[in-house]
C-alpha cells in the first residue's frame, strides 16, 4: 500500500482521528509557547500561591505562584523532546539490529532474540533506572534511557518483517535481477516493514512519554526549575490538600499525550490489519 | 419410493442474502432453492465452490454465518416450519434429530477437549446422566469403526489423524440417532483412500439406523456411489435435480452436461474430457436478471440473457433450462 | 520432556545472561566504587585499603565469579548507606513489594477477564461505551498519575482510605489491605486495560473457530459453548501474557511505592540511586529482573500443562 493512501485511509478511523486530534492540540499548545506565554514561567509570585482558574491564570498558579498553563507550555516541550529522542534512538539502533537479525538470521538472530529477551525482563522503568544510576540524572541521560528502552521493541517488529519477506517471491525476483542485499533490505523490503514501524514508533512515543513523566516524578528525570508534567505532578501531590483541582491539570496533560499517540497507532494498526 | 412417504426435509424456495459492497446491498447466496429428502434416504447436492451448498446445509441447521439474512422460503422438518422455531428450540433439535457433520474435520473438533468427552457432550446436551453418555459415546464409536474406543476416549484431537477425527465427527452426529444427517464434503479434505472409508461408513450408518443423509459434495463420483437422487446448484439456484442415474446419463442443463463431460468416470472411456470454462460469477456480479449460468453457457440464446429460463419438470426430474422443453418434449 | 528440558535450559541461560548484564552495567561507572563510598577527599591509602577489602582491585572476570557465587550464596555485598547485609535490606522491603504485587495481580485478573469476556460480548453495543473508554483509558493514564487522582478522591475528598504508609500484614490485615488497595487499584487500572484487550480479541477470535460450528450443531446451548468450549481456548493464548503482566505489576510498583511512601524494593531503588548506593541498586535490579524471569519459566510450564498441544511443538 501506498503511504498517501494509508494516510488517506486512516483519517477514515475515528480512533485515529480522535487521537490525532489529541496530539496536535498538545503540539499546538507547546509551538504557541514558542512566540507567545502568558507569564514567564519560572517567574514566582509568593503572594498569589495555589491560585484556582481564574482569567488571569487559565490553568491556575502553582506553590510558588508560578502560572502553571505557561509551564504547561513549556514543560509539553520536554515531553515532545524526550519522546522523539526515545523514539529515535530506538528506530535507528532497533531497525538496524532487527534488519542484520531477521535478514541475515542464524547464530546472530539467536543471539539477538535471547538479549531481547534478557532486556524484556527488567520490568517497567527498572532498566532506565539502572542506567540513570550509572550514568548519572539528568535530561540527556534519561533520553538515552528511555531511547535504550525502546530498542527491543522496534529491533522485533522489524526482525519479524524481515523474517516474513526474505524469501518473498519479489525478493526472489529482485536476488535474480542481480539486486544486491543493501538494496533488497532498503529499497524491497523495508517498505513493507515500514507500516509496522511507524505504528512502533506511534506506540514507543506514548510509552517514552509516560516513562519519562514517571522517572521525572521521582525525582530522577528533568530537574526543577525545568518544569515538566511528572515534576508538576508531584509538586501537585506534595499541595494535595490545599489545591486538589492542580493534580488534574498535570493528569490531563500526560493522558492526552499518551492516549493520542496511542489511538494513532491503534488506527493505523486497523487500516495495516484490514489490509492484510 | 413413493410421494406418499413424508418427507423428513423439506425446503421450499429458501432464499439466504448476504451483504455485499458499501453501501451494504443484500445478494442472494442461495436462491428460491427446493429440495426434499425423504426418510432413509441418501440425497446429493452438487456444485462448484461458491454455488450456495455450503450455505443451503447451514442454513437448514441454523448455523449460517450472522450476517446471512434468510429472506424468504420454509425449511419444514418432521412436519415442522424451522424458521418458526426460536433460536432455543432449534438447538434442541440440532444434534438430537437433525445433525451435522463438516468439511474440516480437524479442526471442527475442540482441540482442548478429550474426543470422547466431546461425543458424550452430544448425549449430556440433550438430557443422559453423564455415565450414559459415555456409554452411548463408546458404543456409537465402535460402530463408526473407531478401534480400541475405550483408549481413544482419552486422547486429544491433535493425536488423531484426519480420517479418525472425521469418524469422531461422524460419531458425535449421530450419536443420537438423528432422522437427518447433513454431511458438507465430509471427504474433501482427507486422502483418497479414507475418502472411501469415510464414505463406507456414512452409507453402512445409513442402512443400520435409516438416517436420511444430505449428502453435499463438488464431486459428481462420490455422489453417483453414495446417492439415488441428486440436486445439482449454480450460482444458488437449483438447475436440475432428479434420480442421479438419470440425471448423469441424460443430463438437460448445459451445466451438468458441462459437470459430466469434466468427469473422467463418466464421460466414458476414450472421450476427451472437458472443462467448463470460466467459474462461477461471484456474488457482487449477480445481478438476477436471466440465466445464472448465461456467461458460461455454450448453448446461450437470446432470451436466456434477459428472462428467467423456465422451471420445467417431468417424472420426478427438475430442469431450469428452456432445452428441457425439447428434450422432454414439452 | 523435550519440551521440559529445553525451557529449563533456556531459563538457566536468561538467568545468566540477566545477572551479567546487571553486573555489567554498573562496571561501565566512571570513577571507582571505593571513592564512592569514601568521597573525593579521602586519604588514598584508605581508598587504596577498601579497594583491596571489596575485591575492586581483582580482574574483571574474577570479579564477577566473585560476585556471581556471593549472588548464589545469598550475598548481595552491603549498602554503602545502610552500612547493611543488601540482602538483608532487600528481604525487608520484598514482603511489601510482593503484597502488593500479588493484590495488583489479582485485582488485575478479577476486572480484566470478565470485563474482557463481557466486551468481546457486547463491545460494539452502545452501552459499552462507556467501558471501552475506561480501558482506552487504562492504557493512556499512567500508573502514577491514576495514584494520585484516586489519592485526591479516595484519601483527600471522601477520607475513605489512608494516602501513603504501610500496615504489615501480622499486625492488621484489614488496615494492611487499606493500605495496599489504592495502590493496588492504581496499577490494576493500567495491567487490566491490557488484559481486557487480549481476552476480548482471544475470545472473537476463537468464536469464529470451527469448533464452536460443531458444538453448536450438537445442540449444546450458547452458555455451555461459552464455558465449556470458547473460555478455555481463549485463556490460553491470553496465560502467555500473564508474564508479562507480572512484569507490568512489578514495574508499576516501583513507582507506585513511592507515590504511596511503601517501604518496599521500590522505594528502596529510589532512594538508593538518589544516594548512589551502587550494591543495593545492583542487588534490587538483579531481584526484580529474576522474579520476573522466574515468572516467565513458570507460565511455560504451566502453558504446556494446560495445552495439550504445546509440548509436542
Amino acid at each position: 500500500m501506498r503511504f498517501s493512501e494509508l494516510w488517506k485511509r486512516c483519517w477514515h478511523k475515528k480512533r485515529f482521528v480522535a487521537g490525532a486530534c489529541m496530539v496536535a492540540l498538545m503540539l499546538l499548545l507547546m509551538l504557541a509557547g514558542f512566540f507567545w506565554m502568558p507569564y514567564d514561567p519560572d517567574a514566582m509570585e509568593l503572594t498569589n500561591k495555589l491560585q484556582f482558574f481564574s482569567p488571569a491564570h487559565p490553568l491556575g498558579t502553582d506553590q510558588f505562584g508560578r502560572d502553571i498553563l505557561s509551564r504547561m507550555m513549556e514543560g509539553a516541550r520536554y515531553s515532545f523532546l524526550i519522546g522523539g529522542l526515545a523514539v529515535a534512538a530506538g528506530f535507528v539502533t532497533g531497525g538496524l539490529i532487527g534488519i542484520f537479525s531477521g535478514y541475515y538470521g542464524g547464530k546472530l538472530d539467536e543471539l539477538v532474540m535471547k538479549l531481547i529477551d534478557v532486556q524484556m525482563a527488567f520490568p517497567g522503568v527498572l532498566l532506565a533506572l539502572m542506567l540513570i544510576a550509572v550514568f548519572g540524572v539528568g535530561l540527556g541521560n534519561m533520553a538515552l534511557a528511555l531511547g535504550i528502552m525502546a530498542i527491543p521493541r522496534f529491533a522485533r517488529i522489524t526482525r519479524s518483517g524481515f523474517l516474513k519477506y526474505r524469501e518473498a517471491d519479489f525478493v526472489k525476483a529482485a536476488r535474480v535481477r542481480g539486486a544486491g542485499d543493501g538494496r533488497i533490505i532498503f529499497r524491497h523490503i523495508l517498505p513493507h516493514v515500514a507500516p509496522d514501524l511507524i505504528v512502533t514508533c506511534s506506540l514507543s512515543f506514548a510509552g517514552a512519554v509516560m516513562s519519562e513523566a514517571g522517572l521525572s516524578y521521582l525525582g530522577l528525570g528533568i530537574q526543577p526549575p525545568t518544569p515538566s508534567f511528572g515534576k508538576m505532578l508531584s509538586e501537585a501531590q506534595a499541595s494535595i490538600l490545599q489545591a486538589g483541582w492542580y493534580v488534574l491539570v498535570p493528569a490531563a496533560a500526560i493522558t492526552l499525550l499518551v492516549m493520542g499517540f496511542n489511538l494513532m497507532g491503534d488506527g493505523l494498526q486497523e487500516v495495516i490489519g484490514h489490509d492484510r | 419410493m413413493t410421494d406418499k412417504i413424508p418427507p423428513v426435509l423439506a425446503v421450499e424456495k429458501l432464499t439466504v442474502e448476504f451483504p455485499v459492497g458499501k453501501p451494504a446491498e443484500y445478494r442472494p447466496a442461495v436462491k428460491e432453492v427446493s429440495l426434499q429428502v425423504k426418510p432413509g434416504e441418501m440425497v446429493g447436492l452438487v456444485g462448484e465452490s461458491g454455488c450456495g451448498k455450503t450455505v443451503t446445509a447451514l442454513s437448514v441447521a441454523g448455523l449460517q454465518p450472522e450476517t446471512a439474512r434468510i429472506s424468504h422460503g420454509k425449511i419444514r422438518f418432521q412436519g415442522t416450519e424451522l424458521l418458526s422455531l426460536t433460536e432455543e428450540q432449534r438447538s434442541r433439535l440440532r444434534g438430537q434429530e437433525l445433525s451435522m457433520i463438516f468439511q474440516e474435520p480437524m479442526t471442527a473438533l475442540n482441540p482442548l477437549m478429550k474426543v470422547g468427552k466431546q461425543i458424550a457432550e452430544a448425549a449430556r446436551v440433550h438430557g443422559a446422566s453423564r455415565q450414559e453418555a459415555r456409554e452411548k459415546a463408546l458404543s456409537i464409536m465402535e460402530q463408526v469403526g473407531l478401534p480400541d474406543a475405550e483408549r481413544l476416549y482419552g486422547e486429544y484431537p491433535h493425536r488423531l489423524s484426519g480420517g479418525m477425527c472425521q469418524r469422531v465427527m461422524i460419531a458425535m452426529a449421530l450419536l443420537n440417532r438423528p432422522a437427518l444427517l447433513i454431511a458438507d464434503e465430509p471427504t474433501t479434505a482427507l486422502d483418497v483412500t479414507i475418502q472411501a472409508q469415510i464414505l463406507e461408513v456414512i452409507r453402512s450408518m445409513n442402512r443400520e439406523m435409516g438416517t436420511a443423509v444430505l449428502l453435499i459434495s463438488h464431486d459428481l463420483g462420490v455422489i453417483r456411489r453414495m446417492c439415488s437422487r441428486v440436486y445439482i446448484l449454480y450460482a444458488g439456484q437449483v438447475v436440475e435435480s432428479g434420480p442421479t442415474e438419470q440425471v448423469l446419463s441424460q443430463p438437460i442443463h448445459p451445466y451438468t452436461k458441462g459437470l459430466v463431460a469434466s468427469l473422467p468416470s463418466l464421460s466414458g472411456r476414450g472421450k476427451k474430457l472437458r472443462p467448463i470454462p470460466g467459474t462461477v460469477p461471484p456474488l457482487e456480479e449477480r445481478d438476477g436478471k436471466g440465466c445464472p449460468f448465461y456467461n458460461r453457457c455454450e448453448r446461450r440464446r437470446p432470451q436466456c440473457e434477459a428472462g428467467s429460463p423456465p422451471r420445467l419438470e417431468k417424472n420426478g426430474r427438475m430442469a431450469l433450462c428452456i432445452d428441457a422443453k425439447e428434450e422432454w418434449g414439452l | 520432556m523435550a519440551y521440559y528440558a529445553r525451557k529449563t535450559a533456556g531459563f538457566i541461560v536468561t538467568l545468566l545472561l540477566v545477572s551479567l548484564v546487571t553486573f555489567a552495567v554498573f562496571q561501565i561507572l566512571p570513577g571507582d566504587p571505593a571513592t564512592a563510598i569514601l568521597g573525593v577527599d579521602a586519604d588514598p591509602v584508605q581508598i587504596e585499603q577498601l579497594r583491596h577489602e571489596i575485591g575492586a582491585d581483582q580482574p574483571l572476570p574474577q570479579r564477577f565469579l566473585n560476585w556471581a557465587a556471593g549472588v548464589l550464596r545469598g550475598d548481595l555485598g552491603a549498602s554503602y548507606q545502610y552500612r547493611q547485609p543488601v540482602a538483608k535490606l532487600i528481604s525487608g522491603g520484598l514482603s511489601v513489594t510482593v503484597s502488593l504485587a500479588v493484590f495488583s495481580l489479582a485485582l488485575t485478573v478479577l476486572i480484566g477477564i470478565p470485563t474482557g469476556l463481557w466486551l468481546a460480548r457486547h463491545g460494539k453495543k452502545l452501552y459499552a461505551a462507556p467501558v471501552t473508554f475506561l480501558s482506552q483509558l487504562g492504557l493512556s493514564v499512567p500508573a502514577f498519575c491514576m495514584s494520585i487522582v484516586l489519592i485526591e478522591i479516595f484519601s483527600v475528598q471522601l477520607r475513605w482510605l489512608p494516602s501513603m504508609g504501610y500496615t504489615p500484614w501480622a499486625q492488621s490485615p484489614l488496615k494492611c489491605l487499606q493500605s495496599l488497595l489504592l495502590p493496588a487499584l492504581a496499577i490494576s487500572f493500567g495491567s487490566s486495560a491490557v488484559l481486557i484487550r487480549y481476552v476480548r480479541a482471544s475470545v472473537s477470535q476463537q468464536e469464529g473457530e470451527l469448533y464452536v460450528r460443531t458444538a453448536k450443531s450438537k445442540g449444546a446451548a450458547p452458555g455451555r459453548v461459552m464455558w465449556g468450549h470458547v473460555l478455555r481456548n481463549s485463556l490460553i493464548p491470553v496465560l502467555t501474557i500473564f508474564g508479562m503482566l507480572v512484569t507490568d505489576v512489578l514495574g508499576g510498583s516501583i513507582i507506585i511505592e513511592n507515590v504511596f511512601s511503601l517501604p518496599g524494593i521500590g522505594r528502596l531503588i529510589s532512594t538508593s540511586i538518589a544516594t548512589r548506593d551502587l550494591p543495593l541498586i545492583q542487588g534490587l535490579v538483579l531481584y526484580l529482573a529474576g522474579i520476573v524471569v522466574v515468572c516467565n519459566f513458570v507460565v511455560d510450564i504451566l502453558y504446556s500443562v494446560i495445552d495439550p498441544r504445546i509440548r509436542l511443538k
